[in-house]
C-alpha cells in the first residue's frame, strides 16, 4: 500500500521548524515571541490553570446564548421573509448592507446599551450570526416555494403553518446547516471580538490581558487555543454539511 | 404580470424607505420618553448635529483620509497577491493541496485573534493594521480567484491551443476573460473584508483613523458623537459597496 502523505501536513511541519529554528540564540523570536516548543509548554501550563476554565466558561455561556439568539432571529426573520416575495424584496438590501458593514464600529454602543459585561457580547455576537442564517434561509425557502410540493400541499387544503412545517422546513434543512455552520463561526467572532475590546472575563480578553502584560508566548497559546478551537468546530459542521447536502441530492453550488 | 411589476417595485421602495425612517427616528422616541438611558443612546437630533459638526469643523477630515489610505493600500496588496496566488493554486495542483486546507482553516478562525500577534511582531500603527486587513481579505480572493480559473471551460482553452494561441495569449486572451466575471466578485468579496480589517484595526488599538475615532469618543464618553462616528462609517462602508456593485 502506498503511504499518503498530505503536502499541507509538510507545510506546516516546515513552517513549524523553521520558526523553532529562528528561536535560536538570542532574537526577537526567542526573547519575546518563544518558539513552538516553547509556546506549547505554555498551552499546556493553560490547559492546567483554572484561570483559563473560569474564562473559556465564559466564553461558552456568551457563544451558545448568542447562537441561540442567532438563530432565533435569523430563522423568524427567514421564515417571515423568505415565505413572501414581496416582504424578500424588502428586507434584501439591508440583509445585504448588514453582511458587507464593518459590524465592530457598533461595539461601543453595544457596551452603552447593554453595558460591558456578558450581555453585550451576547448581542454582538447574535448581530453576527443572524445574517447568514436570514439570507441563506430565505434563499432556500424561497427556492421551495411556488414549487409543486406546495402547490400540492395547497391542494390538499394545508394551511400556512402545516405548509411550512411539512414540505418547506425539510427542503430548506440543507439550506439551514450550512447557514449554521457560518452563524457559529460569525458568532465566535463577535463574542471574541465584544471581550477582546472591553470585558471582564473571556478568552478575548485573556488573550489581550496577555497581550498588554506583554506574556506573548502565552498570548500565542491563548490564540492557537481560540484558533483550534473555530477550526475544530468549523470542520465538523463542514462535515455534517457535506452528508445532507449529499443525502438531500443536491449539487452543492 | 409585466404591469404589475413596476408598481410592485414602487411598493417595496416606499416600504424600504418607511422602514429606514423608523429606524431614523427611534433613538429619538426612546430617549425622549425615557425607555433609554440619554447615557446610553442620543437623540436622532443630537446625533445629526454632532455628525453636521464633525463634517464642518473638520475633524471627520484626517481620520476618513487615514482610513481610506489603508484601505486603497491594503486593497491593492490583497487584489494582486490574491489574483497571483489564486493563479497559482489553480495551476499547480500540488501548491493548492498544499495551501488550501490551511487557507480553510485560517478561514474559519476569527481572524481578529491574531491582531495582538501582528501588534508585537510589526508594532502599533500602519503596518499591523494592514497586516489585519490583508489576514481577512486575501483567503476569500485567492479562494474565489481559483474558483472562478476552475469554472472556465477546459473546451474554450484546447480551442485556443487549436487556433494556434501561445501559452501567453492562451491565458490573457482566453482563460483570464472568461473567468473575469468570478474573479470580479471574489475581489469585491475581498474588499468588503479589507474595510472590516482596517476599521476593526484601528478601533481596537491604533494611532489614528475612522476606527480611531469611534474608539476615543466612546472612552471621553461623548455619546452623540460615538453614534455619529458609527453612522457616518455605516453610510461610507454603504456608498462604497453600491459604488463597487455598479462597478461590476
Amino acid at each position: 500500500m502506498k503511504l499518503r502523505i498530505n503536502p499541507a501536513l509538510i507545510v506546516v511541519i516546515i513552517a513549524l521548524a523553521a520558526w523553532q529554528f529562528a528561536g535560536r540564540g538570542p532574537g526577537l523570536v526567542s526573547d519575546v515571541i518563544g518558539t513552538p516548543v516553547v509556546v506549547a509548554t505554555e498551552l499546556a501550563k493553560l490547559l492546567g490553570s483554572p484561570v483559563l476554565y473560569s474564562n473559556l466558561g465564559v466564553t461558552v455561556f456568551e457563544f451558545v446564548l448568542g447562537l441561540a439568539l442567532a438563530t432565533i432571529v435569523g430563522l423568524a426573520l427567514a421564515l417571515g421573509f423568505g415565505t413572501d416575495q414581496r416582504a424578500h424584496d424588502v428586507i434584501e438590501p439591508f440583509l445585504i448592507i448588514g453582511n458587507t458593514v464593518p459590524k465592530v464600529i457598533l461595539l461601543p454602543a453595544f457596551l452603552m446599551l447593554l453595558g460591558t459585561g456578558v450581555e453585550s457580547k451576547i448581542a454582538f455576537g447574535a448581530l453576527h450570526g443572524m445574517l447568514p442564517i436570514a439570507f441563506m434561509v430565505s434563499n432556500g425557502a424561497r427556492k421551495t416555494i411556488g414549487s409543486e410540493q406546495v402547490r400540492a400541499a395547497m391542494v390538499m387544503d394545508a394551511n400556512r403553518m402545516q405548509i411550512i412545517r411539512t414540505v418547506i422546513f425539510p427542503s430548506i434543512l440543507p439550506y439551514l446547516v450550512s447557514a449554521m455552520r457560518l452563524a457559529v463561526s460569525l458568532t465566535l467572532l463577535g463574542v471574541i471580538l465584544g471581550e477582546m475590546y472591553i470585558a471582564r472575563a473571556g478568552l478575548g480578553f485573556l488573550l489581550m490581558r496577555r497581550y498588554t502584560e506583554l506574556q506573548i508566548s502565552s498570548m500565542l497559546a491563548i490564540v492557537a487555543l481560540i484558533g483550534g478551537i473555530a477550526a475544530v468546530l468549523d470542520f465538523s459542521l463542514r462535515a455534517a454539511e457535506r452528508r445532507i447536502w449529499r443525502s438531500h441530492g443536491i449539487q452543492q453550488s | 404580470m409585466t404591469a404589475r411589476a413596476p408598481r410592485l417595485k414602487c411598493q417595496v421602495r416606499a416600504i424600504q424607505l418607511a422602514i429606514v425612517v423608523a429606524l431614523l427616528a427611534l433613538p429619538e422616541i426612546l430617549v425622549r420618553t425615557g425607555l433609554v438611558s440619554p447615557f446610553a443612546l442620543a437623540t436622532t437630533s443630537d446625533i445629526a448635529a454632532s455628525l453636521w459638526q464633525m463634517v464642518v469643523s473638520g475633524t471627520i477630515v484626517q481620520p476618513l483620509i487615514d482610513t481610506l489610505l489603508l484601505v486603497v493600500i491594503c486593497f491593492a496588496i490583497v487584489a494582486v497577491s490574491g489574483v497571483i496566488l489564486g493563479f497559482c493554486f489553480w495551476r499547480w495542483s500540488l501548491s493548492r493541496r498544499a495551501f488550501e486546507p490551511l487557507l480553510m482553516a485560517l478561514y474559519s478562525i476569527p481572524g481578529v485573534v491574531f491582531y495582538p500577534v501582528l501588534l508585537v511582531t510589526l508594532g502599533i500603527g500602519a503596518p499591523s493594521i494592514l497586516g489585519l486587513g490583508v489576514l481577512l481579505g486575501l483567503v476569500p480572493v485567492i479562494l474565489g480567484v481559483q474558483n472562478a480559473l476552475s469554472g472556465v471551460d477546459p473546451v474554450l482553452a484546447r480551442t485556443a491551443i487549436i487556433l494556434g494561441a501561445s501559452s501567453w495569449a492562451k491565458y490573457t486572451k482566453v482563460i483570464f476573460p472568461a473567468a473575469l466575471p468570478g474573479i470580479g466578485s471574489a475581489l469585491r468579496l475581498g474588499f468588503s473584508y479589507v474595510v472590516i480589517g482596517i476599521i476593526s484595526g484601528q478601533f481596537l488599538v491604533s494611532t489614528g483613523g475612522l476606527g480611531k475615532l469611534v474608539a476615543q469618543y466612546y472612552d471621553q464618553f461623548q455619546v452623540a458623537d460615538v453614534y455619529a462616528a458609527a453612522f457616518f462609517i455605516v453610510v461610507l462602508a454603504i456608498v462604497i459597496n453600491a459604488v463597487l456593485e455598479r462597478v461590476k
